[in-house]
């Protein structure tokens, strides 16, 4: 592959990106949905005129892995209080490791019993799917929840779980993935794989955080403790994936927010740049992911495989009911009550989206039913897209949690 | 077979020691790093000159600053050595409260040579437990409103209002004050359900900001008094001037903590800021004030009167000569006389330390005044400020108080540890907080118990120290019971330093010919 041929295919994802945010100006919908059909436009026209995009099905879980994936999860982790973050931390930790458990099963189970094909379709598929949605990615709730002005601590409880349950829900397709291509771990070592992996990452990121604090303490300049940053969202992740194996998502996680706590006295020196730099790049790598997801997405998948998508919508939405009520409850007996209008802010506000398209890229096509689930995912994406996240609004309105905007009866 | 074991044990040895030189030195290594960053961060950061000339080593003085103040009570302090309240007042007030042996044994450790402390004149013969009776009961407003209030206790609950504190808290209050049968002061943020739910009986605090009985302009309205007074446990109603943190500064209520509950209850609106005036907007001058009473009193049909911080006195020779020229139906029928020194509310620390008169002072003044002016017995007094002790009590009823309250005594009742935290929401014990988790360990029922001790058990040993003066009951206590030791160490009548008055001639004549017009009547 040579130079111009990559920057080539750099450039068409930044002109998708732009794209998707010219279309979002112009036509006010969310920013997801405006780069899911910028990037469903280049995907009709790409062959017209014959441009090789180099996305490639084998190449792409690299990429949102290794590329995407530690710029957005750095970002997230950022703009996180640390205090408010250590207020929340004991729910979120709860709907992330044991909520993913039990909507990962719930939605397998339910999926099975729905679709009634085990030849075809069989417990290893649907724990396949479970797995894969039970990362939520509400950066678009998110950002409504923001500009609606409701409680700092509701976005901070949504957005630290989605941090963590990006992580669990990662290693969790991983292991199952490993049983389903038959490379099968051993049986009794499956929890400490998923612990070690989980928490190796995170002491694997922690220090990356403390090293990254000291290279900016030490070249004291606000241009290079922008660009240690960025080197530290990526070179954590790598080093955690590729070289010791343990969960780059939590490496990354752990380093970001290591070194704003370590940072935290620099902000209005070294740090000045830093908001900038992650607002600029957050935003740029979400519209390019979701503008590859329009890249990828065909008619196709909707016509022949609609009724698995219509199961798997009240399956997944039933399996998020239950992680968060039962989170819920285990959260109260440890002294945190939930309220139930939160709740109901999270099970509807808990969209799909980045994760679930990177792992379900990711899935071997030697398996004979990837094409189900790569369906079911992409249809149930697109439906917490279209119809959930636009409805969000309105809900919390109604649930009287925005001070902004009276409470409607 | 024994050799493959001992192997297994040794390789097993060896693995184990491995796996934690490894670790040791893994520690070492992210010590070392922590090590390097917080000298870096120490040297970079220009707040605090300390740690920028002696990083690394400088944090561990802010680090003992902090802890300091939370340990400082266990292990330095002596027991008579803390502020606002010692350690043996403090104790005094949670074995009562508990219901514990209060005796102390192998002598004092007070040093009863401090200027301006108390002592009590034990008699000769003190009174046997046969001759001893209760406390006379005192009615308020006799003869002037329709409802008189008629109590025998003598040490009450003083203002504090539902939203400073919680409602466990305020919970627990009304139902210790019921079984306990003394009133309780709502304080300035109106009357809650809370306050209702005990039984017991009431003082409706008026603040400057009419909670709870203002219109949507916030001035008062008699609809709503009406509306207070119709509830039989409200027995008095109590107009509030100023207060001891801040005499002369009013308050904001922050929107934050207008919560839908407290907007309904103290008759504003929810989510904005409240503000209470510093003074009164309807009261300018003397007359105003009695207007104001009178008024009230017409409409209530209950006693009236006013809670101020001594400073100046000149006014009260004012008040108490224009009460004669207006008629005793004008007089307020209480005064309660608050200490400067600040309770729980939040106030600049120059008014909290400096502004106003304590009550060591302000209670002889005010009763001379009365004397003098021959209304000791139309106005009662009630006096509050530090006073959680028995003996506190005694020298209040001593100097001529009709009744004690206290705010701070019943907060120690209810779990206070004095962690003056009490306008930060962050109460360790729940008393004054909104947090719903620290409130949680506020248990009502069983502090209500403990409202219910301290009021009784206090009560009791008043009247221990009234007995060994020789006296049947706590209200016959006088100046003559009592020596307040002088500035060389020696105790001194307190007849001698704060003489009795006579009434002056000119109001003898008239309000005695008054009284028995009346009481042929």
């Amino acid at each position: 592959m040579t130079i111009d041929m990559v920057l080539g295919q750099v450039l068409f994802m930044a002109l998708m990106a732009l794209t998707g945010l010219l279309l979002q100006r112009l036509t006010r919908l969310d920013l997801t949905l405006a780069c899911l059909l910028a990037g469903a436009g280049y995907g009709w026209l790409v062959p017209v005129i014959g441009f090789d995009t180099g996305v490639r099905a084998y190449n792409l879980k690299d990429l949102v892995f290794y590329v995407i994936l530690p710029v957005l999860i750095f970002e997230a982790a950022w703009h996180i209080r640390p205090a408010l973050l250590r207020r929340w931390l004991i729910p979120a930790l709860l709907y992330a490791i044991p909520g993913v458990l039990i909507s990962c099963f719930v939605t397998a189970a339910l999926v099975y019993w729905g679709i009634g094909h085990p030849a075809g379709f069989p417990w290893i598929a649907a724990l396949l799917t479970g797995a894969i949605l039970a990362a939520t990615d509400p950066a678009a709730v998110v950002a409504k929840l923001r500009t609606a002005q409701c409680p700092e601590e509701l976005t901070t409880l949504i957005e630290g779980e989605s941090l963590f349950n990006d992580a669990s829900a990662v290693v969790l397709f991983a292991v199952v993935l490993a049983f389903a291509s038959g490379s099968a771990v051993q049986q009794q070592s499956i929890a400490l794989t998923f612990a070690a992996t989980f928490f190796g990452g995170a002491v694997c990121g922690a220090i990356c955080g403390l090293l990254a604090a000291i290279l900016v303490l030490l070249l004291k300049s606000v241009a290079a403790t922008s660009l240690v940053l960025v080197f530290t969202a990526f070179g954590s992740f790598y080093l955690a994936e590729h070289l010791l194996h343990v969960s780059g998502i939590m490496a990354v996680v752990l380093a970001s927010i290591v070194a704003r706590f370590c940072l935290r006295e620099q902000t209005h020196t070294f740090l000045k740049g830093a908001g900038i730099t992650w607002d600029w790049l957050g935003l740029l790598f979400n519209a390019v992911l979701f503008a590859l997801m329009g890249l990828v997405i065909t008619f196709d998948m909707f016509a022949s495989q609609w009724l698995a998508i219509l199961i798997v919508i009240p399956a997944v939405l039933l399996a998020r009911v239950l992680a968060i009520s039962i989170s819920s409850f285990f959260s109260a007996l440890l002294g945190r009550r939930i309220a139930s209008e939160w709740q109901i802010t999270m099970v509807w506000g808990g969209l799909r989206g980045a994760i679930a398209i990177a792992l379900v890229l990711s899935l071997p096509e030697s398996l004979p039913y990837w094409w189900t689930i790569q369906s079911m995912v992409f249809g149930l994406v697109l439906f917490t897209l279209l119809v959930q996240s636009t409805t969000t609004g309105p809900l919390i309105r109604k649930l009287g949690l925005s001070p902004a905007l009276p409470k409607t009866s | 077979m024994l050799d493959t074991d001992m192997d297994a044990l040794h390789q097993f040895v060896i693995g184990f020691l491995e796996i934690s030189a490894l670790l040791l030195i893994f520690m070492l290594g992210v010590g070392i790093l922590i090590l390097i960053y917080m000298y870096l961060a120490d040297v970079t950061q220009t707040k605090q000159a300390i740690r920028r000339n002696y990083p690394v080593i400088g944090r561990f003085r802010y680090i003992f600053e902090h802890i300091g103040e939370f340990f400082r009570q266990y292990f330095f302090a002596l027991d008579r050595e803390e502020l606002p309240f010692n350690r043996a007042q403090r104790s005094w007030v949670y074995r009562a409260a508990k219901n514990v042996d209060s005796t102390v044994a192998f002598g004092s450790t007070r040093p009863l040579n401090m200027p301006g402390d108390i002592i009590f004149l034990n008699c000769l013969f003190p009174t046997l437990d046969e001759d001893a009776i209760a406390p006379r009961a005192v009615t308020l407003g006799e003869g002037y409103a329709r409802r008189p209030y008629t109590t025998a206790s003598l040490f009450n609950i003083s203002g504090m209002s539902f939203g400073a504190l919680s409602v466990p808290a305020v919970r627990a209050l009304s139902n210790g004050a019921a079984k306990a049968g003394i009133w309780m002061n709502t304080g300035e943020g109106a009357l809650s359900p809370y306050h209702l739910e005990g039984g017991c009986d009431l003082v409706f605090q008026i603040g400057t900001a009419k909670y709870g009985v203002r219109d949507a302009e916030g001035k008062l309205s008699d609809e709503h008094l009406r509306k207070i007074a119709a509830h039989e446990q409200v027995k008095m109603f109590e107009i509030k001037m100023s207060q001891g943190a801040k005499p002369g500064k009013g308050g904001i209520l922050p929107g934050a903590k207008v919560t839908p509950l407290i907007a309904e209850i103290r008759g504003i609106a929810v989510g904005r800021d409240s503000i209470s005036p510093n003074c009164h907007p309807e009261i300018h001058c003397l007359d105003d004030l009695l207007d104001m009473i009178a008024h009230i009193r017409e409409i209530t049909g209950k006693p009236v009167g006013f809670k101020a911080v001594i400073g100046g006195s000149g006014w009260l020779d004012e008040l108490f000569a224009l009460i004669h020229r207006r008629g005793l139906q004008d007089a307020p029928d209480f005064i309660t006389i608050d200490s400067a020194d600040g309770g729980t509310g939040a106030a600049p620390q120059s008014l909290i330390d400096f502004m106003g008169l304590p009550v060591k002072r302000s209670l002889p003044l005010v009763v001379d005044k009365l004397n003098l002016y021959n209304l000791r017995r139309r106005i009662k007094v009630i006096c509050s400020g530090k006073l959680v002790n028995p003996a506190d009590v005694a020298w209040a009823l001593c100097m001529g108080a009709d009744f004690v309250t206290s705010a701070r005594g019943f907060m120690f009742a209810l779990g206070c540890i004095q962690a003056l935290q009490c306008n930060k929401n962050t109460c360790p014990t729940g008393i004054t907080t909104h947090d719903p988790d620290l409130q949680r360990g506020l248990d009502p029922g069983d502090k209500a118990e403990r409202v219910y001790r301290f009021a009784t058990n206090l009560a009791y040993e008043v009247g221990v120290i009234a007995h060994s003066c020789g006296v049947k009951e706590p209200r016959q206590l006088n100046r003559h019971h009592a020596h307040i030791i002088n500035e060389q160490g020696i105790p001194e009548p307190m007849e001698d330093v704060f003489p009795s008055h006579q009434p002056k001639p000119e109001y003898l004549i008239a309000t005695d010919t008054r009284a028995a017009g009346e009481s042929l009547a």
